[in-house]
């Protein structure tokens, strides 16, 4: 848990935006691309090798939204715990940081 | 491992679609990573939180980063994959034209290729020769597409396994100007591996990598300038980004030229030598002149005109290279409709001609726009042209060599307009592309249109021709019935046509444009000159320079209808702008 000092809309729009860094990242998607070398390359190895490629691009982006999700939800539990007097909050990215520590 | 009818399926093309989806996977990837790169922006916080916040993302812009390598390296493998697709491609066509000309069948087994001739041999020797050598050459195309496929499979498989296992190299900030990507495509790229590589970046992207090469701070930097020299040749690439390096480069040489010249002058000054006799002096003078004359040529004074510096690339006194290169476009490649490409022939050189050819192409130019149609007319001096033998001795343009080198950049220069202008990278451009070759220019033209990938000519002309290359219209790969042949009566080129290859006039299969008559006599003068001229064929070098300058001069200037064509109103203007916008069709 770190000390955050911050205003509110500051705290509001980092969760959006990594909300929506999330959303875009989600959008990338590598095996519907590569699901096509098979076909194209008949008789050789590349099309089953493509398809696993295909799978490690879609996990790895997916990976990352997920991160980013879990940054958006460290900020907004921030900013609803936030206290109004010390106008400060605490955030807490371990949640985030074990999600990046456990993607290659 | 890949097998014999595997291959029969694969198809370069196969593969548009796979790149397509990657590049525009990569682009998503591309705005996710600005998306994360914004998180922090505009947002006002402080304290271990927001060290905390900042070092979290960091380790996510790093994911990002890792993951746009992955894009990165599976579009340049796709990429490459597919170029040598086009190869496998060829040697399978190759192998089963052989087989069924002849009737061959051709299996794989654990031994090879196999070809077996179902025909016994009891056959008279000469057709039993015959079928054996096709039995050997079937054989050995198909061998070599095995291989070939089985050594594009295994890299393939390569790259991708190093994506699957999450093994990439060289992961790059996504601060870099390509991030995942290389900073220029492979040595030896195809026109489509180029394009390929500058589609995958994003239109900001391809803006801030040409200002990179452009900027004040790129020109002190040896290895930034290299690079901009190489991209601004690079066929592939759009005419825009091209046109801004080539720009860039020139302008730099000149500042460069100026100090040398400089630096000469206060020496010659120091040691009271006269420039006449200054002979360093005088060659940079001489180049500096000539890039002066290139530079004005690409001018943009014309508003009705926009101009392309599509290449320069000057003399590196290698043989095929002891002539600076250029191509100017007048009208925009890049969004273009009808793109022609004109390329001239004996003596035409960036210092002696580049004035003279503008100007033809300018009038061309504005008749082929008159109608509302949206032209590129392309002046191409990217090879060197052989020399007047009259001036220089040297009877190089007696050989097709300088042809068969001028057409191959012929060839990839087309296809690198096509390539830029595909809608991402598959299927068919829109546009219209013709080829245009003058004289000794036909020849090297011709040699091109043996050479262009099928599908990037649409229409080719051979105008005041010596002769073709190929050993038919058949070689080139123009649809039929598009390929065009203009002379005038009074040509004095007809006297020398058959050395360099077949007279285009004497072919069925080459539709003969009417370019109406010059005006100027075909007088016995003609004749006297292609007695004295003949011997160029076969006589000693120097001969034509025995000549009395007088008469050289006489008979030159009776040569005049095989310079007319492009004069501006004549009809062997009209005929070249109708098939130039496709009116022929």
């Amino acid at each position: 848990m770190s000390e955050l000092k911050a205003d509110l809309p500051s705290l509001d729009e980092a969760a959006s935006n990594a909300e929506n860094a999330s959303l875009d990242m989600s959008k990338v998607v590598g095996s519907t691309a590569l699901n096509g070398v098979l076909s194209a390359m008949e008789s050789g190895s590349a099309g089953i090798a493509a398809q696993a490629a295909g799978i490690a691009t879609d996990n790895f982006s997916h990976s990352i939204a997920s991160m980013l999700t879990e940054f958006a939800n460290a900020i907004t539990s921030a900013r609803n715990s936030y206290d109004y007097a010390e106008r400060q909050t605490e955030i807490d990215f371990t949640s985030v940081n074990n999600l990046i520590s456990g993607v290659q | 491992m890949v097998t014999w009818h595997g291959i029969q399926s694969w198809k370069e093309s196969s593969l548009d679609i796979v790149l397509d989806e990657l590049i525009f996977a990569r682009k998503n990837a591309i705005i996710a990573s600005e998306s994360i790169q914004d998180i922090n922006s505009n947002v006002i916080w402080s304290g271990e939180g927001k060290k905390a916040a900042d070092g979290t993302l960091s380790k996510i812009e790093s994911k990002a980063s890792e993951l746009l390598t992955y894009f990165g390296d599976l579009i340049t493998a796709t990429s490459t994959a597919q170029a040598g697709m086009k190869n496998v491609e060829t040697l399978v066509l190759e192998a089963n034209t052989i087989a069924l000309k002849y009737g061959f069948i051709i299996n794989d087994s654990h031994a090879g290729i196999i070809v077996n001739d179902p025909i016994p041999l009891e056959m008279d020797p000469i057709t039993a020769i015959d079928r054996t050598d096709a039995q050997h050459r079937c054989a050995n195309a198909a061998a070599q597409a095995l291989t070939k496929a089985d050594e594009i499979d295994k890299s393939y498989v390569s790259s991708l396994n190093k994506v699957a296992e999450g093994k990439v190299e060289n992961v790059e900030s996504l601060d870099d100007l390509t991030p995942g990507l290389p900073d220029m495509p492979r040595d030896g790229a195809t026109p489509k591996e180029v394009a390929a590589w500058w589609d995958a970046l994003t239109d900001d992207e391809k803006k801030n990598y040409v200002s990179s090469l452009t900027s004040e701070d790129a020109q002190k930097n040896t290895d930034k300038l290299n690079q901009a020299r190489k991209f601004g040749n690079l066929n592939g690439i759009d005419g825009w980004a091209r046109d801004n390096v080539n720009r860039s480069i020139l302008d730099h040489d000149l500042k460069e030229i100026q100090k040398e010249i400089d630096y000469e002058a206060e020496k010659l000054k120091e040691k009271s030598i006269p420039q006449m006799e200054a002979g360093r002096f005088n060659e940079l003078v001489a180049k500096r002149a000539e890039l002066e004359k290139l530079k004005n040529a690409a001018a943009n004074t014309d508003s009705n005109i926009s101009k392309q510096l599509l290449l320069y690339d000057p003399a590196t006194g290698q043989p095929g290279h002891e002539n600076l290169h250029a191509a100017i476009a007048l009208g925009n490649v890049d969004n273009a409709e009808d793109i022609a490409t004109f390329t001239f022939g004996m003596g035409t050189t960036v210092d002696g001609s580049v004035e003279g050819c503008m100007e033809s192409m300018e009038n061309l130019h504005n008749r082929a726009q008159a109608n509302g149609k949206n032209v590129a007319s392309i002046m191409w001096m990217g090879y060197d042209a052989p020399p007047t033998p009259w001036s220089s001795g040297d009877l190089s343009v007696t050989s097709t060599d300088k042809a068969v080198m001028g057409g191959d950049k012929l060839a990839s220069f087309v296809e690198g307009i096509q390539a830029s202008r595909d809608t991402s990278v598959k299927g068919t451009s829109p546009i219209h592309q013709s080829v245009i070759g003058h004289s000794y220019g036909s020849t090297t033209a011709s040699y091109a249109m043996t050479k262009v990938q099928p599908g990037v000519v649409d229409d080719f002309i051979m105008y005041g021709s010596p002769g073709y290359m190929g050993d038919s219209v058949k070689d080139f790969a123009v649809p039929p019935g598009h390929t065009y042949a203009m002379r005038y009566d009074n040509d004095i080129i007809q006297h020398f046509t058959g050395n360099l290859g077949p007279d285009p006039m004497k072919d069925s299969n080459i539709i003969k444009l009417d370019p109406g008559k010059t005006g100027m006599p075909f007088s016995a003068n003609l004749l006297r000159f292609n007695s004295i001229t003949s011997p160029m064929l076969g006589q000693p070098q120097g001969f034509m320079t025995a000549l009395p300058p007088a008469a050289i001069a006489e008979v030159y200037g009776e040569g005049k209808a095989h310079v007319a064509y492009l004069d501006d109103g004549s009809q062997a203007q009209r005929e070249i702008i109708k098939v130039i916008t496709g009116q022929n069709k």
